[in-house]
């Protein structure tokens, strides 16, 4: 496992290097296709494989965790968080004491549930894809940050139907958020913060608060929309090209005896330039 | 109480989960209980029998200790090596931002204007 995760990372570094080298002494045709494909490949696998890095150092470490589906810390810092594994219990809940007691009784299953959710609906693998697909279009680097938001919204709602109080789930997370928020105003080396984007609390708790998610068919029928013109253009796209190609190759073919010397060279040129336009 | 206290409003518990919520009952309150001192807690949503076998699971895992009192026995949630791999792993977790993907934290950022919704909530609920 460990060897074969590091090994996109080498052979990315080999093909930055090599790459150049290696098109001079190809056949054209053959380092063209080959070229692409190996940098294709390598930018998907070495976002896989520092995702991967990353999932096989904390399924290490949860190894050592023990059996229990609750592990608690015994220490001050307010602190919660799921971890993946791939026994059957499918991870572990780590919470600190310090949080277990700034919860009331009903605000802590909202927080078992919470992390039960995470757990039950293997949202690191959604996350890992966002990840990845940010990675292959780098366009889309909000959707990671957007899908993290997502998944803790999921789990509130799973909370909220476990402990049936979205009151209370919206009460749990307040108090936990604002526990962790005055311990980092202390000084102290073990809580860093750490910020994820738009992943606010508060947008969570207002959500909570505001009621059962209505479907929205007329926002998922936009998005639908937008995929399929997005597809539609992409083939539109290479279509026109074609064609704006095939008129340029009639046009010049299509007075070829009235034609002189100079401007069958003019043609020539219009054409090449024409064609190396339409192909950046 | 209900008739049924041991059923959530929807009729399913996740497995195990009641085991998390005795287990984190005992942590919570930082001193021994007996099964009924822990059916007080929980405000007596389960049978006694079934706060008693709970703990009795938790028990054979080893994540309770336990003392005879009485006619039963009193528990006390017990520390392992476990602790210090979740403190690492903490620690891990507050200095690699990456990891922050895979492992789901309950709360994260809380930006500033939205601490005061947070307050006005708490103190809507719990105030007098």
């Amino acid at each position: 496992m460990r060897v074969i995760v590091y090994l996109p990372f080498v052979v990315s570094a080999l093909l930055a290097i090599a790459g150049p080298r290696l098109a001079h002494r190809m056949p054209p045709k053959t380092g063209t296709r080959l070229l692409l494909t190996a940098a294709l490949g390598c930018a998907l696998a070495f976002a896989t494989a520092r995702r991967l890095r990353t999932l096989h150092h904390v399924r290490r470490e949860a190894r050592r965790l023990g059996d229990g589906h609750l592990v608690v810390i015994d220490e001050p810092q307010i602190e919660a968080f799921a971890v993946p594994t791939r026994d059957e219990q499918g991870g572990r809940i780590v919470i600190s004491t310090g949080m277990l007691r700034t919860l009331t009784d009903d605000e802590r299953r909202v927080l078992l549930a919470h992390e039960t959710a995470h757990l039950n609906h293997r949202h690191h693998r959604h996350r890992t894809l966002a990840t990845l697909i940010a990675a292959a279009n780098p366009i889309l680097v909000t959707l990671p940050a957007a899908v993290h938001h997502l998944t803790e919204r999921w789990a509130d709602e799973d909370a909220a139907a476990t402990t049936d109080d979205r009151h209370l789930a919206a009460r749990a997370l307040a108090r936990a958020a604002l526990a962790a928020h005055e311990e980092k105003r202390r000084p102290s080396p073990g809580s860093a913060v750490l910020c994820f984007g738009k992943a606010g609390v508060g947008n969570r708790v207002r959500a909570l608060l505001a009621g059962t998610p209505r479907r929205r068919p007329a926002i998922a029928a936009l998005l639908l929309a937008l995929l399929t013109a997005a597809l539609l253009s992409t083939a539109e796209a290479g279509r026109d090209s074609a064609q704006q190609l095939d008129q340029a190759r009639d046009h010049y073919h299509a007075r070829p005896i009235a034609i002189s010397a100079a401007a069958l060279h003019e043609a020539h040129h219009l054409t090449a330039v024409l064609e190396h336009r339409l192909h950046h | 109480m209900n008739a049924t206290p041991e059923e959530s409003p929807h009729g399913r518990r996740p497995p195990g989960m009641l085991e998390d919520e005795l287990l984190a009952v005992l942590w919570a309150t930082g001193r021994p209980m007996t099964p009924a001192d822990v059916q007080v807690h929980i405000g007596h949503r389960l049978a006694y029998t079934t706060v008693m076998s709970t703990l009795t699971r938790l028990y054979r895992k080893g994540l309770v200790t336990r003392e005879p009192t009485g006619r039963g026995y009193i528990y006390t949630p017990a520390v392992n090596e476990a602790d210090h791999t979740a403190q690492a792993m903490t620690e891990l977790l507050s200095r690699r931002t990456d990891r922050a993907g895979v492992l789901t934290r309950f709360v994260s950022s809380l930006p500033p204007e939205d601490e005061a919704l947070l307050q006005r909530l708490l103190r809507g609920e719990d105030g007098p």
